[in-house]
């Protein structure tokens, strides 16, 4: 745990002192995390890119400030936090049109529909496919803070006291958050961890 | 094994695999407590329902793109911090002080002899006043008080002249 601790502490020193290398190493192996955290957030996977290259820019940019005296890791997503909430504040006090809204088509004007090629047609891939789509919908549906509590456990090495420190509450607030969150997962998916239907 | 244990591995699990040990523990435990049994099932298939969450696919000029934008930071950030000597050199401000400087001489030139045509002027004029004016001896004044307290009349003998005359 501290090898990869020290690892991403001693690539970031590197960054600080010009190399641009070690801080291509640091987004290879974040940005997957980070755009799904950020995704989480906004639920839209574009914008998680765009707020996702945001933070790895304002990572860059306080590269001169950076002391190793925390986690990288932990330094990053409060970063990714951070940027997600103020995201998430801009979109209340600017609400867009949802593009997801029914539209009304005549029948002239009725589109076409295209067969999904990223989606395989077997049919086994179906069941997996809906079960991806409840699990999306229950995370979706929890309160961020608790959202956001449960995708930092996807972190590698994640630790109880990194999450807190960046959600910014105390450990047994982020124990229970995770624990609210899983309990309401549990309600939510309960015919499919009953049906074993994920073990395929 | 307390309860307070089970809940401590309870909560290690939803952020990391439990160690052989740990799992020898607690099945250990829920032998004793088959009611807690369920309860850690369902946590389990829940665990790993989770890890079945698909992750975002990241473009795949993800890197690139962030990497780019970090190169015209970079390239802006080593323009701006030149060396003072290269901003003497080749800095725009250059003319504008040599001609702020050239005009703070002129001004200075111009109130400094100004000043010294004054002087010169003055002492002129108090030349030719020592000329025209003059002044009594130092030794008169000096005495001036004790002659003034005299009050010593013409002598009698001008008187009498005066009379014969008229």
């Amino acid at each position: 745990m501290s090898d990869s601790h020290d690892h991403d502490a001693e690539l970031m020193l590197r960054v600080r002192d010009g190399d641009i290398l070690a801080f291509e190493e640091l987004v290879e192996k974040y940005k997957q995390l980070v755009i799904h955290v950020a995704y989480r957030s906004l639920k839209d996977q574009a914008e998680a890119e765009d707020l996702a290259q945001t933070v790895f820019v304002q990572v860059f940019k306080s590269a001169s400030r950076y002391e190793p005296t925390a986690k990288f890791s932990t330094w990053l997503f409060t970063i990714c936090r951070n940027l997600c909430l103020n995201e998430i504040r801009r979109r209340s006090r600017h609400p867009a049109e949802s593009l997801d809204e029914p539209v009304q088509y005549s029948e002239d004007s009725a589109p076409r529909q295209y067969e999904d090629l990223k989606v395989p047609g077997a049919s086994d891939l179906l069941l997996r496919e809906e079960l991806e789509q409840k699990i999306d919908e229950a995370i979706n549906d929890l309160p961020e803070n608790q959202r956001t509590a449960l995708m930092l456990c996807k972190q590698e090495e994640a630790s109880y006291e990194d999450i807190s420190a960046i959600l910014g509450c105390s450990l047994s607030a982020t124990k229970s958050l995770i624990h609210r969150a899983r309990e309401t997962l549990k309600m939510k998916l309960k015919p499919y961890l009953k049906s074993g239907v994920w073990q395929q | 094994m307390a309860d307070k244990n089970y809940q401590e591995l309870k909560e290690q699990s939803w952020i990391r695999e439990l160690t052989s040990t740990e799992k020898a523990e607690l099945q250990s435990f829920l032998s004793e407590h088959p009611e807690l049994q369920s309860e850690w099932e369902g946590d389990v298939c829940l665990t790993e329902l989770l890890e079945h969450e698909s992750l975002v696919v990241p473009s795949s000029n993800f890197t690139s793109l962030v990497m780019k934008e970090v190169l015209r930071l970079e390239k802006a950030r080593n323009r701006r911090p030149q060396s003072l000597w290269t901003h003497f050199i080749t800095g725009r401000w250059i003319p504008r002080v040599s001609l702020a400087a050239v005009a703070a001489l002129v001004l200075f030139l111009s109130v400094h002899q100004y000043q010294q045509n004054a002087r010169a002027e003055m002492a002129l004029s108090v030349d030719r006043m020592m000329k025209v004016v003059t002044v009594p001896q130092m030794e008169w004044l000096q005495d001036f008080e004790a002659i003034n307290c005299l009050q010593v009349p013409p002598p009698s003998t001008d008187d009498g002249l005066m009379q014969a005359l008229e």
